[in-house]
């Protein structure tokens, strides 16, 4: 891995807290407040692929873990990794993983609806399937009552899948990393 | 940017910070296992008068359970109407013992302990390709990360509006990673340039 492989990793891991920081949305239509941070996994696997991505999410769990309060709210430490949510948390390296994986196997062809899909997938799908059974274990629920529980967040994640998608494809054509072979940067 | 930890000269910020992880853990797993309602309720009380014991104000139990208060709340409700006021309460109480348990870690461990602690148990990624001494410098360069992109964030919405350019604010991401990734790439040389040895 070369050093500029971990200083991705370390970008991403401090892009995912600077968006913890960004004042959460309320929209009128949604029960549930919501908040940025999720983008940052969706963003990790676009832009830096699924092996950096994913990575860079471990770090960014590691400096929340340590005590740094880098979640939305302020929140960090261990406690969050015991709380009803603690699902989503885990689930970010997979996100970053998934969308990381989709986005490098179609990434000579693609284009915005490609990439929506891709981070609707990674962003609701994948996150959901960590966050659901651990959010229904510590809340002794079922899942099937988990699920519904849950779905308030789906409305959040379409909208940060349309902007991941837009800076996406903002960023394949400005200074792609995942395949630097093609940037206009790189050619004489 | 501040941790979360707090200084106080009690027995429990002497422990060693593997050793409360691990207690915690272990912790954690008992509260999870257990069944009878006064039991846990035990627990709960248990658990917050280690706090006195940590010499930490009273406000920090408050502090510690302020963020799942809302959604211990609501799973609670949910409990009460769909399984009773037995699994209700027990819920209730298992969250809040969990939370503040393993806040108790966090908030009597030196941010720099908890730190090498964890990178120490990080050392199987290794295998994909983070080494100890590539992994100790992603950590730094994270921390030293977090100002300077809300700088440059900062100087892209300045840009935006000197030049009053329409749509919201959230368009100024693109360039914003345009921008920051271009900076990543120039410090991997410049960290490499300086002998950081890529082999280990």
């Amino acid at each position: 891995m070369r050093i500029q492989d971990v200083a991705f990793i370390a970008l991403f891991a401090a892009v995912t807290a600077l968006l913890g920081l960004v004042p959460r949305i309320d929209l009128a239509f949604i029960p549930v407040p919501i908040t940025a941070q999720s983008l940052g996994p969706m963003l990790a696997g676009s832009i830096i692929g699924a092996r950096r991505g994913a990575l860079s999410q471990v770090l960014f769990l590691l400096l929340v873990a340590a005590g740094l309060p880098l979640l939305a709210g302020g929140r960090g430490g261990l406690g969050v990794f015991v709380g009803p949510s603690a699902g989503f948390l885990i689930g970010f390296p997979f996100t970053a993983l998934a969308i990381g994986l989709l986005t490098e196997r179609f990434w000579a062809g693609l284009n915005f609806w490609k990439s929506l899909a891709i981070h609707l997938f990674g962003g609701i799908v994948v996150i959901h399937a960590f966050g659901i059974p651990v959010f229904a274990y510590v809340g002794g629920l079922s899942l099937i009552d988990a699920t519904i529980a849950t779905a308030v967040f789906a409305p959040g994640g379409v909208v940060k899948s349309l902007i991941a998608a837009w800076v996406t494809m903002f960023v394949k054509r400005g200074y792609p990393v995942i395949a630097p072979g093609a940037s206009p940067a790189e050619q004489p | 940017m501040l941790a979360l930890y707090i200084h106080r000269g009690s027995p429990i910020h002497r422990l060693g910070a593997g050793s409360k992880i691990l207690v915690s853990i272990a912790g954690s797993f008992a509260i999870v296992l257990v069944k009878p309602l006064w039991l846990l309720a035990g627990i709960l009380l248990a658990v917050a008068s280690l706090y006195p014991v940590a010499r930490l104000p009273l406000r920090a139990i408050a502090r510690a359970l302020k963020p799942v208060l809302l959604v211990t709340a609501a799973l609670s409700a949910l409990q009460l109407a769909l399984a009773g006021p037995a699994e209700a309460a027990s819920t209730a109480l298992r969250i809040l013992s969990l939370v503040l348990l393993t806040s108790l870690v966090t908030l009597t461990t030196r941010l720099s302990d908890m730190l090498d602690v964890l990178t120490r148990a990080a050392r199987p990624l290794a295998a994909l390709g983070l080494s100890p001494p590539k992994l100790a410098l992603a950590v730094g360069l994270a921390i030293r990360f977090i100002p300077t992109l809300l700088q440059d964030l900062q100087e892209i919405q300045q840009a935006r509006l000197a030049r009053r350019a329409r749509g919201p604010s959230l368009f100024g991401i693109g360039p914003l990673m345009v921008k920051i990734l271009r900076m990543t790439d120039a410090l991997g040389d410049a960290i490499a340039a300086r002998g950081f040895d890529n082999r280990k």
